[in-house]
């Protein structure tokens, strides 16, 4: 569709969290929005930026209380570490959180693993 | 006969089919065999006899020794007959002391002896030394009749032949006792009507509605429906003169629960919440006395909720509700029935009947469409008789049948409505124009039908043959309104009520009117009344409303508030304004205060008339503009205001405080605060200043200048602290500490709203109100799930929602409902988000709330989307939408296109979710709400950052 633009979506990205700045967004959205920023700097080859954005939101995570969001968190920390080629890291993370996923989830959640091995 | 029935009724035991009191058949056995009985005597060319037996003088042995003797009267003249009778033979109770045996294969010279040996052996045997003794009619099929009502009709007549010639005895069909009998003993025809009603009112959840023209039988035919099938129900019925009256329909329903269930109506009562009693009283001051107080938090809701749990009580099993001349309900009565089908109580039923003629002016056609729309809307259209069954009627009504041209006559001349039928075989029979000749009625001579006989020359005729003195108390019935009590008709006219009772009895005979469910009379048909009404002159009008006015005042005194719209109705035809301003006055306060604001307004606008300005008027105005509010109409309630500057120069702080709160109330902050601050100035007790700046301080927090707003708390709680009782300033404390949350929660403090909501609480409860601290629960919960302790919310949004359930808050309940859904939805409990949000969506369906109504749409779109069911998500995403179309909300379409297209992206719909997000692009950045563009570029990012290339 030709759609695919990782200018586009990390400038997209970059404004929420410029917006964010004035306007205290759940640490969970925050974290998430992070991990995205990270990933589309990864597919434009800026490895500093991706390090810089992925401890950003890692560090978000770890003031996550409620037990249930962070591990939703986890399903798009361990899709960044995917991403960014370390894989290992990424599977680690997948296992911890597929046994405490409901049925329906954790189909989801194989549907997009699925999804991850084909890029 | 009885065991062949058997295989094909298997669901019914014998019991069914035996009278619990005598042990012989019972009706419902009778209406099981005839058909077939019929059916099979055609088929093989046989005969069968019928009699109808009547104890004589039952009445007066039940007077005279007891029921318990009458009961052991109808025992003993069973056995007597069932120790004579053959095996085939079977005596069935029919009713009262009515019996009917039927002998197949006997002519009617075998039913004869038999009939007279019966009566032999009740002579002979001695009852509790008392001799009984029956009359008895006889008719045989066919020679009688084809049909089971022809023939029960000849033996009927016959049976009327024997009490008239001295009783005790048997008496055959014969011609000579024709006599015309309306209304008919039988409905004709109408079996597969009757069979929809049967097999309808079992089916909750849905208006089931019998329709068709004025007199073509519809109340009749679902009375006695009704009546065979055994099923007890209540019935309510609007009058036309009272359409205007709020909720006439309920009202007549709980009287007549209260007649006939009186036992009923007071035990339920007492299990009732506090606050539904005090709905319920409403609507019965002078029997629940206690508990008419004034209503804190109730709105029309809280009054349904309360109506409906009472009939649910009171329904035990199963009730059905029939509500008769539906054209004619009132709007409050009508929004209540849509909303008691909408909710679907599992244990009522409802059955209607209206004419279609007056429909599309009719509340009850909203409530059509609405229910309609949500498939709980039936309807059966009930059409004239046919030719046959035409034929068969004046069969029934004339004891034998009319002659082919007779009957040709009739159906032309009626075109088979049953009312036209009857009228035109009185004026048959009263003016002796058919004669009884071979075994069939006959034309005498040639008649000349007058030229387009319609209901109003009927009535007209009718009218003209009364004396004066039966046509002043027909003409003082038609301006009576509810239902003709013969005691007000005494006194208005000044005729002694025995005269009274005389007149409306004979009425009755003539078909003019009918008796009502308690000592009251109706109108036969409702058109009946109005063609009466509509005849009188202005003057005559006047007198005779003045004088029903006058009447009512004196007759019921003591419970004049049952008839205040009445009042206010006849004085106003009369014309006595000073009458009609004081009850209207007090009708307004009725309809306020059973939440029916419209007709208050109505009342309260009649009530001030062109009173000159005086405290009275005053404080009249004061409740139509409070009718205004309650009603959403702040801009007339504005336009009001501003009216009264020049004729109430001393009251400006009043009138400047109450525009204030109008504008707030519209979301015109600018202007709420300009007149609070003219209404702060003009203010000199300084108490009441600080209550006037606590309501500043909520239109600066929204506009929003939190700033100001927050030092107007903080004076105003010094003042508080240090001024007046503290339980005397509760409430204040739970306004300012509210708006401090509200503060807190704008600068994203959710710790600090928290604590504040804590303190609101903590006031609430020392003022011992339920609504408030439902409502500080509600916030504690909003605010702590913004502070990302979802479990913590969920333990006052429980509390919350208790409360409003024991408080019938309806509104609120939903609200807590919702934020409950949504936290289960945050926690990855989706079913049970689904579940509380379902019923929320019920909920704001019923009340019309179509704003939170969509905002749950989005809700439930939520959820699907982690369900990963995005068909269901993007359904509720675009119901969302078009709702908020509908609703011309400025900002609320925006979160429906992003919700359709975050569902979009993850179906892979990328280019349609980019045109989603387009078309709002213009709009995100104007609302008040500062996530939406940071969502609005985050679902953008997900799109170029997913999408395939």
């Amino acid at each position: 569709m030709g759609m695919q633009n990782h200018n586009e979506a990390l400038n997209s990205y970059l404004k929420c969290i410029e917006l964010s700045e004035n306007n205290t967004l759940t640490k969970p959205t925050l974290s998430k929005l992070n991990l995205k920023t990270a990933q589309s700097y990864k597919y434009l080859n800026n490895e500093e930026a991706t390090d810089s954005y992925l401890s950003k939101a890692l560090e978000l995570r770890e003031m996550i209380k409620d037990e249930y969001s962070r591990m939703l968190l986890d399903f798009d920390v361990a899709k960044t570490f995917w991403i960014i080629g370390e894989k290992e890291k990424a599977q680690e993370i997948f296992k911890n959180i597929l046994p405490q996923l409901e049925k329906r989830d954790a189909r989801l959640l194989i549907r997009q693993l699925e999804e991850l091995k084909n890029e | 006969m009885l065991s062949n029935l058997e295989d094909k009724h298997r669901i019914y035991s014998i019991e069914t089919y035996i009278d619990e009191l005598t042990g012989a058949l019972n009706r419902r056995y009778l209406n099981l065999i005839v058909d077939r009985e019929i059916q099979r005597c055609r088929r093989y060319k046989k005969k069968f006899c019928i009699m109808i037996a009547d104890l004589d003088n039952f009445k007066i042995i039940n007077d005279t020794y007891g029921h318990l003797t009458g009961d052991k009267a109808l025992r003993f003249f069973t056995k007597t007959t069932r120790d004579f009778l053959r095996a085939a033979d079977s005596i069935i109770r029919y009713g009262g002391d009515e019996f009917i045996v039927m002998l197949p294969n006997t002519d009617i010279a075998g039913a004869e002896r038999v009939g007279n040996r019966i009566i032999e052996l009740l002579k002979k045997n001695e009852f509790e030394g008392l001799k009984l003794s029956a009359s008895i009619g006889l008719a045989m099929f066919p020679e009688h009749g084809e049909t089971w009502e022809e023939i029960f009709s000849v033996a009927d007549r016959a049976l009327y032949n024997a009490k008239r010639l001295g009783k005790g005895r048997v008496s055959r069909p014969d011609s000579s006792v024709y006599t015309l009998v309306l209304p008919t003993k039988y409905i004709v025809g109408r079996r597969e009507e009757s069979s929809w009603i049967s097999s309808n009112i079992k089916e909750p959840g849905i208006l089931h509605v019998v329709k068709g023209e004025v007199g073509v039988g519809k109340t009749r035919l679902v009375v006695e429906t009704l009546k065979k099938l055994h099923v007890t129900y209540a019935y309510a019925k609007t009058m036309g003169a009272l359409h205007n009256v709020s909720y006439f329909l309920i009202r007549d329903l709980l009287k007549n629960l209260l007649d006939t269930r009186r036992y009923d109506v007071f035990s339920t009562f007492e299990t009732l919440k506090e606050s539904q009693r005090m709905e319920i009283s409403k609507f019965m001051p002078y029997i629940f006395k206690s508990h008419i107080q004034k209503s804190a938090k109730g709105d029309k809701f809280t009054l349904y909720e309360a109506l409906i749990s009472f009939l649910k009580h009171i329904a035990h099993e199963r009730l059905l509700l029939v509500f008769d001349d539906l054209q004619w309900i009132d709007r409050a009565s009508a929004d209540f029935v849509n909303f008691l089908v909408g909710s679907q109580p599992e244990n009522i039923t409802f059955l209607g009947i209206f004419r279609m003629e007056e429909l599309s002016n009719s509340p009850i056609y909203d409530v059509i469409s609405l229910l309609s729309r949500t498939r709980q809307y039936n309807e059966l259209f009930l059409e004239p008789l046919s030719k046959v069954e035409s034929t068969s009627m004046v069969q029934l009504a004339l004891g034998a049948p009319p002659s082919q041209k007779l009957a040709n006559l009739i159906f032309e001349e009626t075109g088979g409505n049953p009312f036209f039928i009857e009228e035109i075989l009185r004026k048959f029979h009263d003016g002796n124009l058919i004669s009884f000749e071979n075994g069939q009625w006959e034309l005498k001579g040639k008649y000349v039908p007058s030229p387009s006989q319609s209901i109003e020359q009927i009535v007209q005729r009718k009218i003209q043959e009364f004396s004066n003195q039966e046509r002043t108390i027909l003409d003082y019935a038609s301006v009576c309104g509810r239902e003709v009590d013969a005691i007000i008709l005494s006194k208005a006219s000044g005729y002694n009520e025995g005269e009274v009772y005389d007149i409306l009895d004979k009425m009755v005979q003539r078909n003019i009117l009918k008796e009502g469910t308690s000592s009251d009379y109706l109108f036969s048909e409702g058109v009946i009344r109005e063609i009466i009404e509509n005849k009188l002159s202005k003057g005559k009008m006047k007198f005779y409303h003045k004088t029903i006015a006058k009447a009512i005042e004196e007759i019921h005194s003591e419970d004049i508030k049952d008839y205040l719209e009445e009042l206010v109705h006849h004085y106003q035809i009369a014309g006595v304004p000073d009458k009609t301003k004081y009850y209207a006055k007090m009708a307004g306060d009725r309809a306020h205060e059973v939440y029916t604001f419209e007709r208050a307004i109505v009342y309260y606008k009649i009530a001030i008339g062109k009173l000159p300005p005086s405290d009275e008027a005053f404080e009249i105005m004061s409740k139509l503009i409070d009718s205004y509010k309650s009603l959403g109409k702040h801009r007339e309630a504005i336009e009001q205001l501003k009216a009264m500057f020049e004729e109430y120069p001393h009251k400006k702080k009043e009138l400047n405080d109450a525009i204030a709160d109008a504008y707030i109330r519209l979301g015109e902050w600018n202007n709420a605060i300009e007149h609070y601050k003219k209404a702060i100035e003009l203010t000199t007790d300084e108490r009441e200043r600080y209550r006037i700046e606590l309501e500043l301080a909520w239109a600066l927090l929204n506009y929003p200048r939190h700033d100001e707003a927050g030092k107007i708390l903080e004076k105003a709680q010094n003042y508080f602290e240090t001024h007046g009782k503290e339980e005397d300033n509760y409430n204040m404390f739970v306004w300012i500490h509210t708006g401090f949350a509200t503060i807190a929660n704008m600068l994203q403090k959710f710790s600090e709203a928290v604590k504040h909501y804590k303190l609101s609480l903590k006031y609430s409860e020392k003022m011992q109100s339920l609504y408030n601290m439902a409502v500080s629960h509600l916030n504690l919960g909003i605010a702590l799930s913004q502070l990302e302790k979802p479990n913590e919310a969920l333990e006052h949004y429980k509390v919350a929602l208790e409360m409003s359930h024991k408080g019938n808050y309806i509104y609120l309940y939903s609200i807590t409902l919702q934020n409950i859904g949504q936290i289960h939805n945050q926690l990855g409990h989706f079913k049970k988000a689904l579940g509380y949000l379902t019923e929320c969506e019920r909920n704001f369906e019923l009340m019309k709330n179509y704003f939170n109504l969509m905002l749950n749409h989005l809700s439930i779109s939520d959820v699907y989307i982690n369900l990963d069911e995005l068909d269901k998500a993007m359904h509720h995403a675009q119901k969302a939408y078009e709702l908020s179309l509908t609703l011309k909300t400025p900002f609320d379409h925006i979160y429906a296109k992003l919700a359709m297209s975050q569902i979009q992206i993850l179906n892979n719909e990328y280019q349609k979710a980019k045109e989603n997000l387009e078309s709002v692009k213009d709009s995100i950045y104007s609302t008040p709400d500062p996530t939406l563009p940071i969502r609005w570029h985050e679902i953008m990012g997900d799109i170029y950052g997913y999408a395939k290339s």
